[in-house]
């Protein structure tokens, strides 16, 4: 059962708009405790299997995040409180087939209450020809392909340049050489904590 | 159990990062990017042969293969990303990328389910 929402912190707002916008809103307090989410974060949450808890606007917000990066988002909107300053973020949250970039704001209110929007800013499906048209400028010398093994990029066509093609996501190149990104080496082989207990 | 090991990938981080845990789980590495130079270091000392997949000019399992033929009792573990090859030996173990850490340690060691199962 989804909870009301929170007027008494949020009294200038119109509830019926924010409960109508197409992007993913959630209202939480300075604790990351989730107060009110609307029918589109709801929906999605749905979608994707988020507990059913937080799909009907209750638990910790953080909850939803990795732990190696719940403290940064913790620090962030810590410091959008107390600096009354909006946190605001772009992201890529692209699958095979599909391409999808995101907003996010964290919109901290004079009643210690952050509100926190996903807007989704691309959605767009792969242009699998155009990708195909591109190998060329991704191949190593040896005809090669160079994809992270982790996060699923491929090297090129700039220098030190890694880039989301959905084909080869979806469809791995015939020759792909799997290797390891620079930011996924760092993260997973010196960030990430080792699942196993130390000998 | 330390063991001497020969790791070969043509991506210079995956060398760097498996060789270092390798490493500092007290095993003795010598690494190669390439399947050419290996077989050059390769001697009957070697415990461990740990290769990538694909790579230009040999493969893994060629690499793996004129190894066998040098030294028949060669522990073989193929890193791939492309699942397990049909064609490959049964004594292979392979593990999969991304490479999880416990697994590739398993499969190193023959210690517990390192290998991944056949997929291709």
């Amino acid at each position: 059962m989804t909870r009301p929402f929170p007027r008494h912190l949020l009294p200038e707002f119109d509830a019926a708009s924010l409960e109508e916008l197409a992007s993913l809103v959630a209202v939480v307090d300075p604790a990351g405790e989730i107060l009110w989410v609307n029918g589109a974060w709801q929906r999605s949450a749905r979608a994707n299997g988020v507990r059913t808890d937080q799909a009907e606007g209750r638990g910790s917000y953080f909850d939803g995040i990795t732990p190696e990066l719940r403290e940064v988002y913790q620090a962030a909107f810590a410091k959008a409180l107390a600096t009354k300053e909006v946190f605001d973020q772009i992201y890529d949250c692209s699958s095979p087939d599909r391409r999808r970039i995101f907003h996010c704001r964290a919109l901290p209110v004079r009643t210690d209450a952050l509100i926190v929007e996903h807007a989704l800013v691309i959605d767009a499906e792969p242009d699998l020809a155009a990708d195909a048209s591109l190998a060329a400028q991704y191949l190593n010398h040896d005809g090669t392909l160079l994809q992270c093994s982790h996060c699923r990029r491929v090297r090129g066509p700039e220098p030190h340049a890694w880039s989301w093609m959905s084909s080869w996501a979806a469809h791995p190149h015939p020759r792909t050489s799997h290797v390891v990104c620079p930011l996924c080496a760092d993260y997973y082989w010196s960030y990430a904590p080792r699942r196993r207990e130390p000998r | 159990m330390s063991l001497r090991i020969l790791l070969v990938d043509d991506d210079d981080m995956t060398l760097k990062l498996v060789g270092r845990v390798l490493t500092s789980e007290g095993h003795r590495v010598e690494t190669s990017s390439s399947a050419a130079t290996a077989l050059d270091l390769l001697c009957a000392e070697h415990d461990v042969l740990v290769t990538d997949l694909v790579m230009p000019a040999m493969s893994g399992l060629e690499l793996a293969a004129v190894a066998r033929e040098r030294h028949a009792d060669l522990r073989v573990v193929v890193m791939s990303g492309h699942g397990r090859a049909a064609e490959a030996a049964e004594d292979i173990t392979w593990v999969d990328k991304p490479i999880e850490i416990d697994r590739l340690l398993a499969a190193i060691t023959n210690d517990g389910p390192g290998a991944s199962e056949p997929t291709a």
